[in-house]
Formats: C-alpha cells, structure tokens, sequence
C-alpha cells in the first residue's frame, strides 16, 4: 500500500496547478485588461459607443461647431453647422473611417469615456452624455475667412497674441465633414489634398519671412537703428556675394524702415551677413521655428536649416528667398504673435475649456508663456516697421480704415506649386489684438493678394 | 435598474465567496481531525490486530453501581467513549459529553483522541485537545471519571 | 460495535446547509441573469430544478447509514447552476437541454452510488472496461459523426440519440487503470507497518503502455487533441503513482514533446493551434478568432465581471462548450473566476482525500484516476482558454454544455461518493490523516 504517499504528491502537482492559472487570469483581467477593452477587435466599444450621447464641440462665443442630433427614429448623426468652414480644425465622427481633428483628439472628453467606465453615477442617469469642448475659435471670423479665401488654395490663421488663442484656423481646399464616409473615395482622389491641413501641416516656402528674423536680430543685438541708411544700387557684392534687388535700378539711399518696407534685398543681405549666422540661428530657435510645437490637433515641424552649416551662397539665399526654409502658416503667425505681444512669445491653443453636463467646467486652458523672442523696445520698433510696411510697403493691400494694421508680405516660388502669397502682421498696431498670418498657393508674385485677404480678416474680426 | 444589477453583482460575487469560505473552513475542521469513524463491526475485519491485554480499568466512578472501581474495559482497535449508549464504552457520567473520546491503535500503539468534548479530557492531569499516545499506566479523567491506561 | 452518529448527522447537516446555500446563490444567480438579459423572471422558476434535484439526491443517498464524503455534492451542484446561468446567456435550448442532463445525471449519480456497493468489485471487471474504451474509440473513429466539416468525430449516434464515446471511455479507462495497478501491488504483499522495498517495475506496466498508447494515436489522428491531453495527462499520473519514480514521468513527458514536434511538423491542424496561441491577434486562421475573442471576454471582464447577464457574447464561438470559462470570466471577472478555480481545486482536494484515505487498494487507485481526471480537463481547459497552453477542445465539468459530459462526470462523482463510504481512517499504518 506504500502508493499512496505518490497519490499525495501527485494530487499536490496538480493543485498547484490551479494555483498557476491565477497568472494568466490576473494578467488578462486586471493588468491589460483596459488594453482589451480598448482594442480594435473588440465589437463592445463600438455598442458602448452608441449608448453614450457625444459632447458638442463650440466657438468661443457659444456657437455650436459640431453636436449629435437625431436622425429618423432611432439613429443620430454629427452635424456640423460651420461645414467646410471649420472642418480641419473641428475634424470629423464617420462611422466607417473614423475620427480626426478636435473630434478626435478631445474624444476622451467628448465621451467622458475615462469616467463612463469607473462611474457609480452611470448607474442612475438615464443615459451617459460627454462632456462639451469650447474652442477658442471665432466662428464668424472663421466663416468670413472662409468666403474671403474662397477657392484658392491656402491657410489663413488667426491668433489672439496676448493669449495664444486661435480665432481662425482656415485651410483650403476643405471637405465636408458630415459626408466624410459617403465622399471618402472621391476625397482621396483628388489631386488637391482637400483632407490636409494646410494651416499646420503643410510647411511652405516663406520667401521673406526671414527678413522678420533679420530685423529682430538687427533691432534686439543694436546692430542696426530704424533710422540706419543703406546704399542700394541694384545689385551688389554683398559679403562675395552677387545680390539683386528689385527694382534693377536699386533702391538708392534708403532706411531701415524703408529697406524692410519695400523688402530691399542688398540692405537685408548686408544686415543678415552683418548678424552671421550664429546669431540668426538663435533669434530662429527663440521664434519657436526649430522644436516640436504643440497643438490640440496634429501639427508639424517647420524646417528651417542650420544657417550655420550652410555655405555662404545658401546663407544668402536662406535669408533673402527662403530657401531650405520652410514654415507653415501656424508657425508664421505665432511669430507675428510673438513680436505683437510686445516680445513675449504664448502658446497657441485651440481647446478653450471643458465643461460637463451640468455647465461645470473640468478644464480649462491657461494662456502660456514660451518665452521672448526680443525685447519689447525692439518689439515696439518692429513693429513701427511693420506698420510702415504696411503704409506704404508691399503689404498695404493689407491696409483697412480706421485701424492702423501691421504686417509684411511678399511672395515665394515652390516648384510645382508657383508663386505663393503669403502675409504675417497684426493689428491694431498700437495695442494688437489680432495676428494673422496667410498664405496663398499660386497666388500670383507678390504678396498683394494674401495681404488683401488678411485685410479682410482685420476688417471682419475689428469691427 | 442599472443600480439594482450593479448591487446585484457584487452581493453575488460575496454570496460565493460565502460558500467558498463555508466548504474551506469544512475542510479545515476536517483537517484538524474531526473522528474518524471506525469500521461497523459488520461489514469487514480491520487490518491491525488488536494488542491483546491491552484495557482500561476503572479508577473512580460517579456512579458505582453502574460502573464500579475496578472494572475492566477492553480496548479494541477502535474504541468509542462516551455517554451515549453507542458508545464502545458507556460512561455513566453527567460530565462527560455523549462522545468523549476515541481510543484507536496505530502501529501498535493505542492514541486516545478528543472528539471535541465539553468539559475536556486530561491525560495525567494535561489537557488533551488533539490527540496523545497512551503508555502504560496513563490516568485519563474523562468528566468525573478516571480510568487508568494498562496493557 | 462503534456506530459515530454524531458526526453523521452533523455531516448530513452540513451537505444540505451547504446545498441549500449553493442552491440560494445559483437562484439569485439565475435571477439576475434575467434582469441582465431583460427576460421576464418568472422563467426563473425554473433554476430551482438544479438545487432541487441535487438536494434530493442528498437525501437519496443517505439510504444506507455511513459516513460519506459531504462537501463534493455541494460544490458539484453550485458549478452546475453557474453553469445553467452562463448558458442562458449563451444559448437559451442549450439551457433548457442542460435542465434535463443535469436532472438526469444526478439520477445517475445516485444510481451509480447505489449499484455499485463495494466499488472494489468492479476491479474485476477491469480487462473489459480496458478493452470496452478501445472499442468505442475506435469505433467512434471509423462511423461516427462529426460537428463540423472538418472536426473530430466526437459522436456515436442511435436514431435520435447521441453521446460521446469519449467521455465513457475515460471512465472505463480509469477502471482499467485502477485495476491493473492494483493488481500489481497485490502481487508485492507486504505486512502491514512494514514500507515495501521496491516499488513495481516499469516492465509491469507494459500493456498499460500499450493499450494508452493506441488510445493516444487514435486522438491524435483525429486531431481531437482535447481527449488526447486527458488521456496522456491521466496515464503519467498513474504511471507515477503506480511506479513512484520521477524519471518516468519525465521520459514520458519527453515522448510526449517529442510527439508534439512531430505533429506539429506534419499536421497542418497542430501547427494552425500553435500558431494561434503564440500569436492570436495577427493570425487570420479561424481559430485565432476564438481566442481572441476569449481574451477579449476576461478583459471586459475586468476584477468584478460586467454582472451576470450582461456579457456580450454574441461573437465568441463554441462559448457554451470549450470557451464557457470565457463567458464566466466576462460576467463574473477575476474574483469570479477565482471562486469557480478555488471550487475546482477543493473539488479535486476532496477527490485525492478520497483517494488517500481509501482501504482497498483499487478504490484508491481508482479514486485517484478519477480526481487526475478531473483535475486535468479543468486545468487543460482553463489554460487554453486564458491562453496559457494551446487551446483544445474540452468541456469544463459541471459547467459546460453536454449532455455525455454532464452524465460521465456525474457518474464519477457517484463512484466518488461510494468509495469515501468506505470505513478508512488512520488505521491505515504510515499516513497522517488530512
């Protein structure tokens, strides 16, 4: 009978067995458990989907960007009153091709799913409802911006430069956001990339919008005074360089302010060489045109090549033409931003607050300082330039009654693409409100027309 | 209604739970060693002779005329003890409980073992509250009753 | 004459406190599955069926007055009744069918109890149990019918009636095996107090090899992996009783492995499994579909289960047999699943403890054989389900739909119940009794 002490030990093996299958199950149910819940294979997200009611994104003023309404009897449907407006900021709910913009990112809140999921008070509302996002956006601002850009392609945005806040944030050629499902296969064939947002994923070439970082530089370092004269005959050596300016006859003697007014290509190729690159390269970082900028939505990098590691030839280039370096319209207007702000570079934002059901607001943003780009005397004389630019410079289409606006403008060549349009300035310019910056795809060789349309911006956010 | 199935699970997940501890604690009682019960005289011959002079023989007796001193009880390969007439062995006792103890061999040894008994058992004047190896000439007071251990 | 009435009557209490209370749990249980489902409750009289037939099935047993193992009935009827809960979710007529095995295996459990007196006896049958199982196997294999294209054939059908050989050969199986271990420890008689000096020879155990082995290649052809795991898993188990060295253990599980390499080679159907549960999300088989959906089902789950009722099991396939851990795991979560593998587990405690403290040599062994079977189906199961091992089909005991499933394991557990009936005890020399 000596067998029985192998029955016990036999019988151990196997109840630690049992004891081994609490690893798996813990693993399963309590360690990766909201992965499962979360994944793509799971069908009960989407039935939990349908039994949550979704927040409503709004402007800042309280008008409604998108909300869930019902449709026919027992279904519901997204709609989106801005339309083709707001669509890349606000994005999109599709069934079948799933969520992007303001939609998507802020999908947390506008299903309080985090709380659905934990809540004891699930278990007494009638049905869970998310929460509402504002948005800093200005919806008729947006829509005017919107008509005026009409269909060209480009971006305009908008920014308030004491607070960072986006009032508009266009981008053309757009799509309709309720029909994404039905037009998706007509959306991606379009050559004209009608789902990019061009306000901040699309970098572009900003011709002269080095020469903003030219004249901080110069202003900020006290290498140059507005007042400073510069000798422009047409073309000239600058630094064994060949430089042309326009008009062939050259600009004669002409000030600083003239000089950035009339975007006189020697006196900022004299300016630029004079700085060096090191010191642009900074005045470049401090703009915020090198890091990873933040957004509520997708944004990219601008690239702006190291103008130290550039030959002389390129340095020039970069500073006068832009070349190797390329901004989107975002990134531009923040810089307008930054020197409106009196120097004070701020954090652009779109999401301005989070409230729930109730009214009760969860979160809400905070303006946030990034830091100065140049002191505020320096800001002061920057942006007397601008205004004269503005006055009597390339950019005065930019010009409206009643408000002394800010700005510069000029044109860039892209290959493929053509002459782009592009503007940054701001408004009013003794007090700013409003930075604006636009860029206009083909939009002819100089910067009349996206002044223009940032003209009707001012008018339309001023009055 | 949410509310009620909310309540609903939890209350059932403790209601198991119950159960689970109810049959483990069984179990553990069972471990601790409730008596087991000897083989009915009936059914088969038990393995293990019984140690042939092995008895126990009364001491003190509250009740003489049932069970007077001097008395000897032989001791089987199990033995019961108890007040109950079931038992191997009837004590006449108020003191003692209806199954006081059993006295089995192992071995070759007799083990007395309290079966959770109210007033105790006392092996020469110990508390026994499992179980003990008798050796010859062991004074066990059972209630008001002392039997001596011979062999 | 020592009758111990005391402790049977206590033992007796407890068996129908502990049904009572099982049977309390499982109503409630049932009850909340309909306000889960949104049925109408007054179909809930119909879960009384379970603790009702077991509770008869206690007194029932109670005929003749001995003292017998109390706390296995209990815990088999409450898996029973979570059983009946999950299926109502799964499949409304599967429920209903369960009602009726559940009802009929428990008559089969008392019968069992009550035919088989001396369960000793049925050692002598066992060269014919050994021979009856390999039949039906291979019967199965050549005529019977399969569930789906490609399955196993699982099933031996009468006109309208069908059953799984499998389940009853494991059973008979277990005879042989007793039988002939048991056998061979008679031939090596020693005194009683007196440890045997050698234990029996590997070469004793020759046709058992056989006979498993031939069990083994027929699943195996089949691909019914699950009967394939139990049967392996029972015979190491009795291998190692029966002989005690470990080294036999491990050169079978070696063949075992090597085996498994082999299939894994040449059949396309092993390599798709093992495929599956080293990667189920990438994996297009259709089987990677069910573990998917089985992990997915714990993880919804979470610690407290989504209750009882409210799972969503519509996408999880065979969910009423091999995956219903899966719906338990989902409506019940992790302390759910914890209580069903602590019942499980002192289920099989309560089996070996039988085993143990059994007399007779082939109740014992037989004892033993029937705990490793249980023991084995619920372990394999719950750890391809979880992902642990490859998934293989096999139903969970008590829980899972089948009416041959229910009815076999039903049967063991009266065999159980019969062999702890036995007087046994510490007379037995050289073993503490827990």
């Amino acid at each position: 009978m000596d067998f029985r002490p192998n029955v016990r030990k036999l019988a151990i093996a196997l109840l630690c067995g049992f004891l081994v299958l609490l690893a798996p199950l813990t693993y399963w149910q309590v360690l990766v458990a909201t992965r499962l819940q979360a994944s793509s294979y799971n069908e009960r997200a989407k039935a939990r989907r349908k039994a949550i009611r979704r927040g409503s994104i709004f402007d800042r003023n309280g008008g409604v960007l998108a909300e869930t309404q019902p449709f026919g009897s027992d279904l519901e449907e997204r709609v989106y009153p801005l339309d083709e407006a707001a669509a890349h900021v606000v994005g999109y709910y599709a069934r079948v091709h799933g969520r992007d913009g303001i939609e998507r990112t802020q999908d947390d809140a506008l299903m309080a799913l985090g709380q659905y999921l934990t809540s004891p008070k699930r278990l007494f509302s009638p049905r869970w409802v998310g929460c509402d996002v504002m948005l800093t956006l200005d919806a008729e601002a947006q829509q005017a911006a919107h008509v005026e850009l009409g269909r060209r392609r480009g971006a305009v945005v908008a920014v308030d430069p004491r607070t960072g806040e986006i009032l508009v944030m266009v981008s053309a050629p757009s799509f309709h956001p309720a029909l994404v499902d039905e037009e998706w296969p007509r959306i991606r064939q379009r050559g004209d990339a009608p789902l990019l947002n061009r306000a901040t994923a699309r970098p572009y070439r900003p011709g002269g919008a080095l020469q903003l970082i030219i004249a901080t530089a110069a202003i900020d370092l006290g290498a140059a005074r507005a007042s400073d004269t510069f000798t422009c005959r047409g073309s000239a050596d600058v630094g064994g360089m060949p430089v042309d300016c326009s008009p062939r006859r050259g600009h004669g003697q002409i000030s600083l302010t003239g000089a950035f007014a009339q975007s006189c290509r020697i006196a900022l190729a004299t300016l630029a060489t004079r700085l060096g690159p090191e010191r642009l390269d900074e005045y470049i970082r401090r703009f915020g045109w090198r890091g990873a900028p933040e957004l509520e939505i997708p944004v990219r990098r601008s690239a702006v090549r190291e103008l130290t590691a550039v030959g002389r030839a390129d340095f020039v280039a970069a500073c006068l033409d832009g070349h190797g370096v390329r901004l989107t319209p975002l990134a531009m207007c923040s810089a307008a931003a930054s020197i409106a702000n009196g120097g004070v570079r701020m954090q652009p934002y779109l999401v301005r607050s989070v409230a729930d059901v109730n009214g009760r607001v969860l979160n809400q943003t905070p303006p946030r300082r990034l830091g100065r780009v140049c002191s505020s005397w320096a800001a002061a004389e920057l942006g007397a330039l601008m205004t004269s630019a503005v006055r009597r410079g390339t950019a005065r289409r930019a010009g409206i009654s009643d408000v002394e606006v800010a700005g510069i403008a000029g044109s860039a060549e892209e290959p493929d693409v053509g002459a782009n349009s592009w503007f940054l300035g701001f408004a009013p310019a003794d007090s700013p409100e409003v930075a604006v910056a636009v860029v206009i795809e083909d939009g002819g060789g100089s910067g009349e027309q996206a002044a223009k349309l940032a003209g009707g911006v001012f008018e339309a956010m001023l009055r | 209604m949410d509310f009620v199935l909310a309540v609903g699970k939890y209350f059932f997940l403790a209601l198991l739970y119950v159960f689970v501890f109810l049959v483990y604690r069984a179990i553990l009682r069972d471990v601790r060693g409730a008596a087991t019960p000897a083989p009915s005289g009936n059914r088969r011959a038990h393995s293990g002779a019984p140690s042939s002079s092995a008895r126990l023989v009364v001491v003190e007796s509250p009740d003489v005329d049932r069970l007077p001193a001097g008395t000897v009880l032989p001791l089987s390969a199990a033995t019961s003890v108890g007040r109950s007439s079931e038992n191997a062995i009837e004590l006449p006792d108020r003191f003692a409980s209806a199954h006081h103890v059993l006295i089995y061999l192992t071995r070759g040894k007799h083990v007395l073992r309290d079966r959770d008994s109210t007033n105790g058992t006392f092996v020469n004047g110990t508390r026994i509250y499992s179980e003990v190896v008798l050796s010859a000439g062991d004074r066990l007071e059972i209630g008001t009753t002392i039997l001596e251990y011979r062999q | 004459m020592v009758s111990v009435r005391g402790s049977r009557d206590s033992g007796a209490q407890l068996e129908r406190a502990l049904l009572l209370l099982g049977g309390g749990v499982v109503v409630i249980g049932f009850l909340l599955t309909s306000l889960g489902m949104g049925e109408s409750w007054v179909r809930t009289v119909r879960i009384f069926l379970v603790p009702g037939a077991f509770l008869l099935a206690s007194f029932a047993l109670d005929g003749i007055h001995s003292p017998r193992e109390r706390l296995i009935l209990p815990m088999v009827a409450l898996l029973c009744g979570v059983g009946i809960c999950c299926l109502w979710l799964v499949d409304d007529w599967q429920m209903s069918k369960q009602l009726l095995w559940i009802t009929l295996g428990a008559a089969l459990l008392v019968g069992t109890y009550h035919v088989v007196p001396e369960p000793a006896r049925l050692g002598r049958y066992k060269y014919l149990c050994g021979a009856i199982a390999a039949a039906l196997i291979v019967v199965t294999m050549i005529w019977g019918r399969a569930a789906t294209q490609d399955g196993p054939k699982l099933w031996l059908g009468f006109g309208p009636f069908s059953f799984q050989p499998a389940e009853a050969a494991k059973l008979l199986m277990s005879i042989f095996l007793a039988g002939f271990l048991a056998e061979r420890f008679k031939a090596q008689r020693v005194a009683p107090g007196e440890r045997s000096r050698a234990s029996p020879s590997i070469r004793y155990m020759g046709p058992v090899i056989l006979v498993v082995g031939l069990c083994l290649a027929m699943f195996v052809l089949q691909s019914d992996l699950g009967a394939a795991m139990l049967f392996f898993g029972l015979f190491v188990a009795m291998l190692y009783v029966g002989v005690g060295r470990l080294q036999y253990v491990l050169m079978s599980i070696a063949l075992f492995l090597a085996g498994a390499g082999l299939a894994y080679q040449y059949s396309p159907k092993v390599a798709s499994r093992v495929s599956i549960w080293l990667d189920p999300w990438g994996s297009g088989d259709y089987g990677a579909g069910q573990i998917r959906e089985s992990l997915l089902c714990f993880g919804e789950g979470g610690i407290f289960g989504t209750g009882l009722g409210l799972g969503m099991v519509g996408r999880l396939p065979a969910a009423s047999t091999d995956l219903i851990f899966a719906v338990i795991g989902e409506q019940m979560g992790m302390l759910g699943c914890t209580a069903i593998l602590l019942l499980y587990a002192m289920l099989v405690y309560r089996s070996f403890r039988i085993a143990w403290r059994s007399e007779d040599a082939f109740s014992s062994l037989l004892a033993t054989a029937l705990a490793t079977v249980l023991a084995v189906q619920t372990l394999t199961i719950i750890g391809g389900v979880t992902r642990l091992i490859p998934l293989t089909g096999i139903t969970l005991p008590f829980v899972s739909y089948g009416g041959s499933s229910m009815a076999t394991n039903l049967v063991a557990v009266g065999l159980l119940l019969a062999i702890s009936r036995q007087p046994g005890g510490s007379s037995v020399p050289g073993v503490t009794d827990i």
